[in-house]
């Protein structure tokens, strides 16, 4: 059971943690758009 | 920015029809996820820890189509620029389709491979080709190959965790060197490999190069499929498709498993193409500014 547990969890870090990264790289090409278009 | 070929503004603003995607697959995950721990009955040998079958597989079956997408971006990446080679290209796909129907079922295959499943895969790869070549552009197939590539290899890595996980409880090992579990690493490290020749490489062959390590890479992908066919493994033949049985029950929430996954990852490629696009944008437009600004400053310093 304990293998099924960290297994399960282990999936949704690493996809957890990837979309985070995604969702910062997001914002942070959103906020580089607004500068370029605030010149 | 806002002006130019019309495309940020589309870009920008997460459209209603992702959204909306976003949150049935969301669904569908948590669904799968509670079928897998619940609606799927326990297997008699192994036990509840079986039950990581339902995302080691499916994360598997994700990791390949990405690595196969990737597979056919980079090679119309690499031919598209060249009029007789993307020619060749074209027919060579056709064929691959045309020979795979006739020789599923013309050739004997070994125990456990099905006919129609190597016809459906011919047809697969055509089909596939001539989609990629249609919807997307030179550099759209080089977005596309980059994005699978890094989606691929997220759920690479997932298989590669609980494949140990599950196997220490049931073969009492956490790894062996057999070609299947062996293959499977060296695939993982080719298409990281590729990442990071995209990531610090400064040339600006780079997309190039790394559409040509893509093609090689796939290579491995019918060595890790095959090997349990062609070598004696630790790891099992599959029991779908191949000799084996399973309960309809697990092979139904395996089935919603491997359609919540492939929506998951369809979503991510999806999200991940568009940070793409925009940061390509940005840089596309510094650099435009950075060759107009010492015309602007010399004007302004001659007034």
């Amino acid at each position: 059971m304990t293998f099924l547990r960290v297994a399960y969890i282990a999936v949704w870090v690493i996809q957890g943690s990837y979309l985070a990264i995604l969702v910062r790289r997001y914002s942070r090409v959103r906020r580089e758009m607004d500068e370029l278009e605030g010149k | 920015m806002k002006g130019r070929r019309g495309r940020p503004t589309q870009s920008r603003s997460m459209s209603r029809t992702f959204i909306i995607l976003a949150l049935l697959t969301a669904l569908l995950l948590i669904y799968a996820a509670y079928a897998a721990l619940v609606l799927a009955p326990t297997e008699l040998t192994m036990g509840p820890v079986q039950r990581i079958f339902y995302y080691h597989a499916p994360s598997a079956w994700t990791a390949f189509l990405l690595f196969f997408i990737n597979f056919i971006a980079s090679v119309q990446y690499l031919v598209r620029p060249n009029e007789s080679a993307d020619r060749f290209a074209k027919w060579a796909a056709v064929a691959i389709g045309i020979i795979a129907c006739i020789a599923a079922f013309v050739v004997p295959l070994p125990a456990g491979i099905e006919p129609s499943s190597v016809a459906t895969t011919g047809i697969v790869i055509t089909a596939a080709y001539f989609l990629i070549r249609r919807y997307f552009s030179e550099q759209g197939t080089d977005i596309l190959a980059l994005v699978t590539a890094e989606v691929g290899v997220v759920f690479c890595t997932i298989v590669l965790i609980t494949g140990p996980l599950w196997a220490r409880p049931v073969w009492g090992i956490w790894w062996t060197w057999d070609v299947r579990l062996t293959s499977t690493l060296v695939l993982w490290l080719i298409y990281v490999s590729y990442l990071m020749l995209r990531r610090f490489s400064t040339s600006g062959e780079t997309p190039k190069l790394a559409a040509a390590l893509a093609v090689f890479g796939a290579l491995d992908m019918p060595l890790v499929y095959f090997s349990i066919w062609f070598f004696r493994t630790q790891h099992p033949q599959p029991v779908i498709g191949g000799g084996g049985s399973i309960d309809p029950r697990m092979l139904r929430v395996f089935a919603i498993n491997c359609l919540a996954f492939t929506c998951y990852a369809g979503i991510i490629c999806w999200f991940r193409y568009r940070i793409e696009r925009m940061q390509r944008d940005v840089e596309e437009t510094r650099a435009l500014e950075a060759l107009l600004e010492p015309r602007g400053a010399a004007s302004g310093g001659a007034q």
